[in-house]
């Protein structure tokens, strides 16, 4: 797809629902109601998405070509054989993802510099 | 806990997705309802506590959910109509970029009703007693009257630029109306020939920019662009000068009796916006608004017959006030079809450096 070879630093950076989701997608294509509980558990309860937040967010990341929309069987759900939409990155999503990534270790690393730095000063 | 509690629950869940735009909810409304219904499960057993904190969060979150939804939404279409826009070749396209009131009875009222709030607004600032409000604030009227004056051409352009839409171009008229015609009449004349002067500019600026690409700065490029796209929506503009010209008209009403002139000098000023928001081509759009200004002056005219008495009692008042109100619908007429005018001009000229161009 031509779009996954486009600049994404445009998107960066990231709000943490959107981060965390697409976290969520990067192990593999979830339906909605896993993704709500994956975010919930990678956050330790801190972001609880509601359903509007997440499908908000859905619907904003298809548009920008980060995810895209798959059927996949629903075997367990509550309507057994009936296909169920599901979501996966696209290759601009997991640039997206890693850009994103990257910009925070470039933070946290700047961040721990600068500490390290200070805690040097205020040792001599 | 009973199933009662989860079922109300789903069944506000399900009212409240109806607050999404009508898009977002053919796409997405079952998914959703199937999640919730998911999460309403797992929650029921783990106590009524917990079916209530998802409510609550479902609650909290829903107005940022709706708000940036309709956002997106917004500009989505607004995406869309610019590139419709862009695909036009012609600056001279005979219909304004849809979507707009031509084919949606609630964007026809949003269209008119900015026009009819405002001038409700300016009446009840003319008109109105605020005995309240201390002498020296009254004053500072006049000032901030000239500020917006002031501010009201470079404020145009900017919104032009960045193609604002049908709606507000009565509400620039309106506050230019407000300004010069009604604050500071001796102003009317220098703002008569200002504006035939800008209009001109602006419908060679719209033409050189899409025959000659180069090399006007980007601003004057959009502000031409955008202007090429509909000529009426500056006639739309020039109507927001009514409401000013009927107060001004009616100046008396609050002495005389002539309230229901008065009001029907308004009613028909909003007929005509309301006829141009719904007409679909160019001359059918103008047509209403030189119905709607004709309508308010003859209604002034009538109301100067019915308040002046015959005109053998007093001529002289009687032809002074009709030539005023002749030379306001003249005027205003003018105003009306100068875009149409400069359009016609403006494309005679293009034809002819084509045909050059060609031969």
């Amino acid at each position: 797809m031509t779009d996954s070879h486009e600049d994404v630093s445009d998107l960066l950076p990231l709000r943490e629902p959107t981060f965390l989701i697409l976290l969520s997608l990067a192990e593999g294509q979830k339906h909605g109601y896993a993704i709500i509980k994956d975010v919930a558990e990678m956050s330790r309860d801190r972001v609880t998405l509601s359903t509007g937040t997440l499908y908000e967010a859905l619907a904003r990341l298809l548009d920008q070509l980060l995810i895209e929309r798959v059927e996949e069987p629903d075997e367990m759900g509550s309507h057994p054989g009936r296909p169920r939409k599901a979501y996966r990155l696209t290759l601009r999503g997991q640039r997206a993802v890693q850009a994103e990534v990257n910009r925070l270790q470039n933070l946290i690393a700047a961040a721990q510099q600068r500490l390290g730095l200070e805690r040097q000063g205020s040792g001599d | 806990m009973d199933t009662l509690i989860p079922a109300i629950l789903y069944w506000l869940y399900r009212l409240s997705l109806r607050a999404f735009p009508q898009g977002f909810r053919a796409e997405f409304e079952s998914e959703m309802l199937e999640v919730f219904d998911s999460l309403l499960v797992q929650h029921t057993g783990e106590g009524w506590r917990a079916v209530l904190r998802l409510g609550m969060r479902e609650l909290v979150q829903l107005p940022a959910a709706l708000v940036r939804t309709y956002r997106r939404a917004w500009r989505k279409q607004r995406t869309r109509s610019v590139f419709i826009q862009m695909m036009r070749r012609s600056p001279f396209h005979p219909l304004p970029p849809a979507p707009d009131g031509r084919f949606s009875w609630g964007q026809t009222l949003l269209e008119t009703s900015l026009l009819i709030v405002f001038a409700a607004l300016l009446g009840l600032t003319v008109y109105g007693h605020f005995a309240w409000i201390p002498a020296s604030w009254r004053d500072l009227g006049t000032g901030v009257g000239g500020v917006l004056a002031g501010l009201a051409l470079p404020v145009f352009l900017l919104g032009l630029a960045h193609r604002m839409p049908r709606w507000a171009y009565p509400a620039a008229g309106i506050l230019i109306g407000h300004s010069l015609i009604l604050a500071q009449p001796m102003r009317l004349l220098v703002f008569w020939v200002s504006t035939l002067i800008a209009v001109f500019f602006l419908a060679l600026m719209a033409v050189y920019v899409h025959l000659v690409v180069q090399p006007l700065p980007r601003f004057l490029q959009a502000v031409g662009r955008s202007m090429a796209l509909d000529w009426t929506r500056l006639s739309f503009g020039f109507y927001g000068l009514l409401p000013a010209i009927v107060i001004r008209a009616f100046d008396d009403t609050t002495r005389n009796d002539e309230t229901l002139y008065f009001a029907l000098a308004l009613l028909v000023m909003g007929v005509g916006a309301l006829a141009y928001a719904r007409s679909r081509r160019q001359p059918q759009q103008l047509g209403a608004l030189v119905g709607g200004v004709t309508g308010v002056l003859v209604l002034a005219v009538l109301k100067q017959l019915a308040v002046q008495g015959p005109w053998r009692t007093t001529p002289h008042r009687w032809l002074v006030e009709v030539s005023w109100l002749s030379a306001g619908w003249a005027l205003m007429v003018a105003l009306l079809l100068l875009p149409m005018f400069a359009s016609l001009i403006c494309r005679a000229w293009a034809d002819s450096r084509r045909a050059a161009a060609s031969g």
